[in-house]
């Protein structure tokens, strides 16, 4: 079953401009987003990875039912998400990077999982129920005296599971995730990603896991899109995807991370274009190392590889 | 190895900062030592002292911290000296660079006259010839000439690294202080950054004290390591043999919770929370989550054992260092 | 606050104000303020304060007044505050043409010289306590609107704001459980020090002569003071003390806002550090 999708979304900005731009005429126009296309499906964990300006963060509030797109269409659970019909309040929710953000400071642990439940008119009985229920499948203590604390009281690692907690209590079909381990240290992170890979396989929760970082996606996801300047890259099965990339983005970017044991890398080159000026042809021409000319001036398509991967590449 | 090759000698220092009602000892009594040329990474999660221990040998503690023990840069005391003085070796013999590369420009000035203002503060030269070095330093850093008449903002967060390093050279510093300068850049501009500082410091024949939570990182950019949780060191070791056979439980398990692209395991987290540095520890600092500890770790703290010409706070060095101890876990 | 020596020391001067507010009339009858007959008499054991023009003991005219200065400071700060709040909120939180003309009419307010307009309106509406409250009230409301305006835009994209309204969250409901709750620190210490201003203005509009002049209080004493020489004659007590009073009043009450801004604000008062 597909939970959501985007079919050919993309998303422009117009930024706010100065004076002199308004007494010339001038817009500047942000492309957030050119042509994309992700599907969702039920119990599965889709990363989306990508650098600063990949619009990875811009495709979550799309799919999330925070931003309409510009042009595109986006299903969930079968229908229209920015059509006529009311919005499917609480079937999609949401983890962001910073757990201190995420909170009312003035608000108790109670406070925050029951949220969701109290704004869907449940009843505070059953409320009181579910929360604890969320609690305990994040692994968090469910007493009165851990339910009366705040924010402050907690650890980075448990606050963040308490937020996990409230995404899940009122039980959504889609979790989008935004870098939601990486604050955290090691220690912790390891924590989070297992638990969105339990909630995953307990409650059958689809979860979009946004991230900068290959190796948490390599961790937790099941299929992955690689984003660059608001296009995919490349998209496939993770493991086969950053074992054997096909896309030399995708290639350049898992040869730049040091591991244990690594002596000289090779650092792509540049630096990630402005989503303001992108670049003619292909959007990794300027940095790419195997670039030819003709990538330059024609602009390749996200095209079929083999039986279950795709690559925008025009020298493959 | 000779005494003259030592160019900073850390003995016995704690840093302790007081609030109105608790005094958080963030540094406890750590030894370090660090030779001429050398890249030493300290390691640790958020909390464990790092970046206090960075602050402390540069000498910008907020006034709140009491600082006990040596710090001796080319054998002076450099804990007791007057600001004056300090103020001088500051720039001139130990530069930082800074996890936030934003703040530390003023956004109101042309980045380049910012870097020869810094020079002119320490140096009687003329105008020309402290925007001539600072021209030099930016090709050397890799920034295009032009960027000289930018704007701190209209820059990329990579291009304000790169400043901010120039900056740092500006002196002829012997030694480097990096505290995560990598972190919130792009995963390809982290590289680059890595490579620059790496680079540099041969060049420039300095020595580097480079800051991360990333063991991987550490690993790539340092010859030696120091690992640090809850105040103090617990590991150190030449990075290449630290790694390949960590001597100190918390540093096995801090590589074993290394999220890596070649292999997919399932990890287990470490089990519970660094201690609370306001209250009196008794015993090993780690004995609470550490799965090898016995009632002995968690009576007595464990001193300092020298096992192969390295170090590991641990009562069981030697055992791990034979596999007597551990071995069975590595295994599953 | 406890540990915070200024804030104690606000909290102990504004408690003693409003004890003096509430039973200055019966510790100072009006038999005591009119008992002297030694006009302008330098202060000494038995007028501590000195007399007035008219042999006025001044520290009980002072304690009697207390009440009334007091009360319209409370209630003109309390009144300054309502409509700051609502234009603030509204312009935050609501945005687009509404915001623009709410913050234009601030503007406006700003622009013209608020003791001006007080006097005038008070002028128009008649010089009684109440009109002065109104009056008060109508010319400073502009910094707590603005105040308000840029807190509740910077709490309105706060992320825990958005997760509420991705779960159906309504306009009321954020107001009230998400805005309003993180601003009472700011709110509780610039009613204070509305208070504190109320007070000057009130003492200033009768110091002028505006007002209801046929009771007392502290502003009052300095009018009286000025209409019948006291700076001509060198009776410098007649002026220092309300001056004093007055100048003690404002700091307490401020330095009791700084002191629960502090105690109250979510980010760092009660939890102190928090544990990263």
């Amino acid at each position: 079953m597909i939970i959501a999708e985007t079919r050919d979304v993309t998303k422009r900005f117009t930024l706010r401009t100065g004076l002199r731009d308004w007494i010339m005429r001038r817009r500047i126009i942000l492309t957030a987003l050119r042509s994309v296309s992700v599907t969702i499906p039920d119990k599965k964990i889709i990363g989306l990875v990508g650098e600063s300006g990949s619009g990875k963060t811009t495709l979550g509030r799309i799919l999330g039912g925070l931003e309409p797109p510009s042009e595109g269409t986006v299903e969930f659970m079968g229908s229209a998400l920015y059509g006529d019909h009311s919005s499917p309040t609480g079937k999609i929710q949401f983890v962001f990077q910073d757990p201190w953000a995420a909170v009312n400071p003035r608000f108790t642990i109670s406070q925050i999982v029951e949220e969701p439940l109290l704004l869907l008119g449940y009843k505070p009985s059953e409320r009181v129920s579910l929360a604890r229920e969320a609690l305990s499948s994040v692994g968090l203590p469910q007493d009165e005296q851990f339910l009366r604390r705040h924010p402050w009281e907690l650890s980075g690692g448990q606050l963040q599971r308490v937020i996990i907690a409230r995404a899940v209590v009122s039980r959504p079909a889609l979790i989008i995730a935004d870098e939601p381990a990486s604050m955290l240290d090691v220690s912790l992170r390891i924590g989070v990603l297992n638990l969105i890979m339990s909630l995953r396989d307990s409650y059958g929760t689809s979860f979009l896991f946004i991230t900068h970082d290959l190796a948490q996606a390599m961790y937790v996801a099941d299929y992955l899109y690689v984003l660059y300047l608001g296009e995919i890259m490349e998209e496939g099965p993770t493991e086969s995807v950053l074992r054997q990339p096909l896309n030399p983005y995708t290639l350049s970017l898992v040869k730049s991370i040091p591991t244990i044991g690594s002596k000289k890398l090779e650092a792509i080159r540049g630096e990630v274009p402005s989503p303001i000026k992108l670049p003619s042809g292909c959007g990794f021409s300027t940095r790419c190392p195997i670039a030819s000319t003709v990538c330059r001036t024609s602009h390749p398509e996200l095209t079929k590889r083999g039986e279950d991967r795709k690559s925008r590449c025009l020298l493959q | 190895m000779s005494e003259g090759d030592v160019l900073l000698e850390v003995r016995d220092l704690c840093v302790v900062y007081k609030s109105l009602d608790a005094r958080i000892r963030a540094v406890d009594h750590v030894d370090l030592t660090l030779r001429r040329g050398e890249t030493l990474a300290l390691v640790g999660e958020s909390g464990c002292g790092k970046s206090t221990l960075g602050n402390a040998i540069i000498g910008i503690l907020p006034a709140n911290a009491e600082v006990s023990g040596e710090i001796l840069f080319e054998g002076v005391n450099i804990v007791s000296l007057p600001r004056k003085r300090m103020r001088r070796i500051r720039w001139e013999k130990i530069a930082m660079v800074f996890q936030n590369a934003q703040n530390s420009l003023d956004p109101t000035l042309r980045v380049g006259d910012q870097l020869v203002e810094v020079i002119l503060a320490h140096r009687s030269i003329p105008r020309v010839e402290a925007q001539r070095r600072v021209k030099e330093l930016f090709s050397l850093v890799g920034l295009p000439p032009d960027y000289y008449r930018s704007y701190p903002h209209e820059l990329s967060g990579g291009s304000r690294q790169r400043v901010i390093i120039a900056m740092a050279l500006l002196l002829n510093p012997q030694l480097l202080i990096a505290d995560e300068p990598t972190t919130g850049l792009d995963v390809s501009v982290q590289l680059q950054i890595l490579n620059l500082l790496k680079d540099i410091k041969q060049r420039f024949q300095m020595s580097m004290i480079f800051i991360t939570h990333d063991i991987a990182v550490a690993n790539y950019v340092s010859d030696r390591m120091a690992v640090m949780y809850a105040g103090q060191i617990v590991e150190a070791a030449p990075s290449q043999a630290l790694l390949a056979k960590p001597l100190h439980p918390y540093t096995i398990a801090l590589t074993e919770s290394l999220l890596t692209l070649d292999r997919r395991v399932k990890k287990q987290p470490i089990a519970g929370f660094p201690p609370d540095l306001s209250k009196t520890i008794t015993g090993c600092r780690f004995a609470e989550r550490c799965r090898f500890a016995v009632d002995e770790c968690r009576r007595e703290e464990p001193p300092m054992v020298d096992v192969d010409g390295r170090v590991s706070k641990c009562f069981f060095a030697e055992q791990i260092s034979n596999k007597v101890v551990g071995y069975d876990y590595r295994r599953d | 606050m406890l540990r915070s020596p200024p804030a104690v020391a606000g909290f102990i001067g504004t408690l003693s104000f409003t004890v003096l507010a509430i039973f200055g009339p019966l510790i100072v009858g009006q038999q005591q303020i009119l008992n002297t007959y030694t006009p302008f008499s330098p202060p000494s054991l038995a007028h501590p304060f000195g007399t007035d023009y008219a042999g006025h003991d001044i520290l009980s005219l002072l304690i009697y007044g207390t009440q009334r200065s007091v009360l319209i400071g409370f209630l003109a700060g309390l009144f300054t505050m309502v409509i700051g709040i609502l234009v603030g909120l509204v312009a935050g939180y609501l945005g687009g043409v509404l915001e623009e003309f709410l913050m234009r009419v601030t503007d406006l307010f700003i622009i013209m010289p608020s003791i001006v307009l007080a006097i005038i309106l008070v002028s128009l509406l008649g010089p009684s306590d109440y009109n002065i409250i109104l009056a008060i009230s109508l010319t400073s409301w502009m910094s707590v609107a603005r105040i308000i305006r840029s807190d509740t835009l910077t709490l309105k994209s706060r992320t825990f704001v958005e997760a509420a309204k991705i779960s159906g969250a309504r306009t009321f409901y954020v107001l009230r459980r998400h805005i309003l709750p993180n601003e009472v620190h700011m709110i509780t210490s610039n009613t204070l020090l509305a208070v504190a201003g109320a007070v000057v203005i009130e003492a200033g509009l009768n110091f002028l002569g505006i007002g209801n002049v046929s009771q007392v209080s502290w502003g009052i004493v300095l009018y009286q003071a000025e209409l019948n020489g006291a700076v001509v004659t060198g009776a410098w007590w007649d002026i220092v003390f309300p001056g004093l009073f007055i100048t003690l009043f404002v700091l307490s009450v401020s330095l009791l806002g700084r002191g629960l801004e502090r105690l109250l604000d979510p980010r760092g008062g009660v939890g102190g550090v928090r544990a990263r």
